[in-house]
């Protein structure tokens, strides 16, 4: 297994290239470039300037992982206004378009967003005609679009099996799961979510994750093995099924002092988890 | 009774003629009459179709029931006894002449809304249509969820606690009260275009505020929605499909023609 970690946890006001010297630094073999979250990757970004990061993140030793992005928070795929999907339809095209300039073969995708106002059947409902649309543009560009499970914050596909018969639905080897394995909160097993989707797992994102909730004053997420996901349950599943591909840190907590520290000690628990001494 | 050979043929032969002839009248009989009524008709407008959801919602609810029609092979000389639009934004007048003319030829008519989410200039070229051509007056479409929604829909990456507070603040859901043809509650649409009618042809409300209506007009009855329900139905609500069964119900299509 690789060791990835997001663009998006470099230290404000540091530069990209800073960043990937970091990153290089602290052990790691690629680099999961955020759309929309960092100055240097925007919708704005011309091909030409992205061909410019594969040729700096290569510079530097290491490889684009995947594409990711936090916009469809904004602009869901589920919306109720048309406009709104279309641009959320054109955030993934423009994903997919990305992903094959830097040379990588996977994009997360947030899928949907249950809410108040947006009901649940509606949202299945558009996220499945959004990834029947946008299949075949993943196929054309060889590139696959991973769901990611957002359990608590999008309030959809709460269970493995839902996710499994959402994907089933999709019917598409290249739409299947981004699986983060601090999402599940308590709600579940991560470990059983990697036994249940196996080899439909694109990527998966590492963090830890308190599940009393409220013990902590601004997130349940923390750093690796902190938290009370299983880790060796965890690898072990890792292994049943198989999965030899990208582990990306997502640190949703980040250290308030010594920004670059968290690099190396993310990298250091990672690969404790890879070699399995836990 | 003894009968000729000759006779025996040419009986024979005379009444085979009777029975083709016949048959030949009947069959002329047939093919001079009108083709049959079609009895809902779901009109695909194309472009002028804004929310492409509703429009598969209402196939999809009326399953097999229905005939679909485009824009371009909408046929006002053909009989059909009830004719629905979904998702209409914006028509060209000779759409909208079309229209009038299947009502004048007793077509009942069902118009969906899909303005909420026009820009202002979409919505007044909208607005004009339904008064220049249905005498509908409609106002500006309500957000239902402003205030509320905001912060439910705009996560930074992962919402904080305070904005999930403010996502679950209970605030209840602004369902439409359908009255007619069957008391039914349906989900809003978040935007709604609120509609001018008399008291009597408001036919549904969210709240006090009137959102669907019927009245006469030409030959037939123009039931105007202003909150959508076609991506209910494609979300399989079950009160949006009942509602939608007894609105194109024979029964409710009698009652049309009784006035």
């Amino acid at each position: 297994m690789k060791k990835s970690i997001g663009d998006n946890m470099i230290p404000k006001g540091w530069s990209f290239e800073q960043g990937l010297e970091l990153v290089k630094k602290a052990g790691y073999d690629g680099i999961e470039l955020w759309l929309g979250h960092v100055p240097w990757f925007q919708m704005s970004t011309t091909d030409a300037q992205v061909s410019e990061l594969r040729r700096k993140v290569e510079n530097a030793g290491l490889v684009v992982s995947n594409v990711s992005t936090g916009l469809h928070w904004d602009t869901p795929l589920s919306a109720r206004d048309p406009k709104v999907r279309a641009k959320a339809i054109r955030i993934v095209e423009r994903q997919l378009e990305t992903a094959q300039l830097l040379g990588c073969d996977a994009i997360l995708v947030v899928t949907g967003l249950v809410t108040q106002e947006v009901p649940y059947n509606e949202v299945y409902q558009r996220c499945l005609d959004g990834m029947k649309q946008l299949a075949p543009l993943a196929a054309k560009a060889q590139v696959r679009i991973g769901c990611e499970n957002c359990n608590s914050e999008q309030r959809f596909l709460l269970t493995p099996r839902e996710f499994w018969t959402f994907l089933n639905d999709v019917n598409s080897p290249f739409v299947g799961i981004h699986l983060d394995v601090g999402n599940i909160h308590d709600t579940g097993f991560a470990e059983q979510w990697i036994e249940i989707h196996g080899p439909r797992i694109t990527r998966i994102h590492l963090k830890d994750v308190l599940k009393k909730r409220g013990r902590c004053c601004d997130t349940v997420y923390t750093s690796l093995f902190i938290g009370d996901n299983n880790w060796p349950a965890i690898r072990a599943a890792l292994t049943k099924v198989g999965y030899d591909g990208w582990l990306i840190a997502e640190m949703e907590a980040r250290y308030r002092y010594a920004h670059d520290q968290q690099f190396y000690d993310t990298a250091a628990d990672m690969d404790r988890l890879v070699t399995g001494r836990l | 009774m003894k009968i000729s050979r000759r006779n025996f043929l040419s009986s024979v032969t005379a009444s085979t003629g009777t029975l083709l002839s016949i048959r030949l009248m009947k069959l002329d009989w047939f093919d001079s009459r009108p083709e049959p009524e079609l009895h809902c008709l779901v009109l695909d407008l194309q472009s002028h179709c804004v929310l492409r959801e509703s429009l598969h919602g209402y196939q999809a609810a009326l399953a097999g029931e229905y005939h679909c029609r485009s824009e371009a092979r909408i046929d006002s000389r053909r009989r059909c006894a009830m004719a629905l639009v979904p998702g209409l934004g914006t028509l060209d007048p000779a759409i909208a002449q079309t229209l009038l003319d299947l009502m004048g030829g007793g077509t009942h008519l069902l118009l969906e809304s899909g303005a909420g989410f026009l820009s202002p200039a979409e919505f007044s070229a909208h607005q004009r249509m339904l008064h220049r051509y249905f005498d509908l007056g409609v106002e500006p479409p309500i957000d239902l969820w402003a205030g509320n929604s905001r912060a439910d829909r705009r996560f930074d990456h992962r919402p904080r606690p305070h904005q999930r507070k403010e996502a679950d603040s209970g605030k209840s859901v602004p369902y439409v009260n359908y009255l007619w043809p069957r008391e039914t509650i349906v989900r809003d649409f978040s935007r709604v275009v609120p509609v001018l009618s008399k008291g009597e042809d408001i036919i549904g409300r969210i709240g006090p505020l009137p959102v669907a209506s019927k009245k006469r007009l030409a030959n037939g009855t123009l039931i105007f929605l202003g909150s959508p329900l076609g991506p209910a139905l494609r979300a399989g609500d079950l009160e949006a499909r009942s509602w939608l069964g007894s609105v194109t119900s024979a029964e409710t299509v009698a009652d049309f023609a009784r006035g």
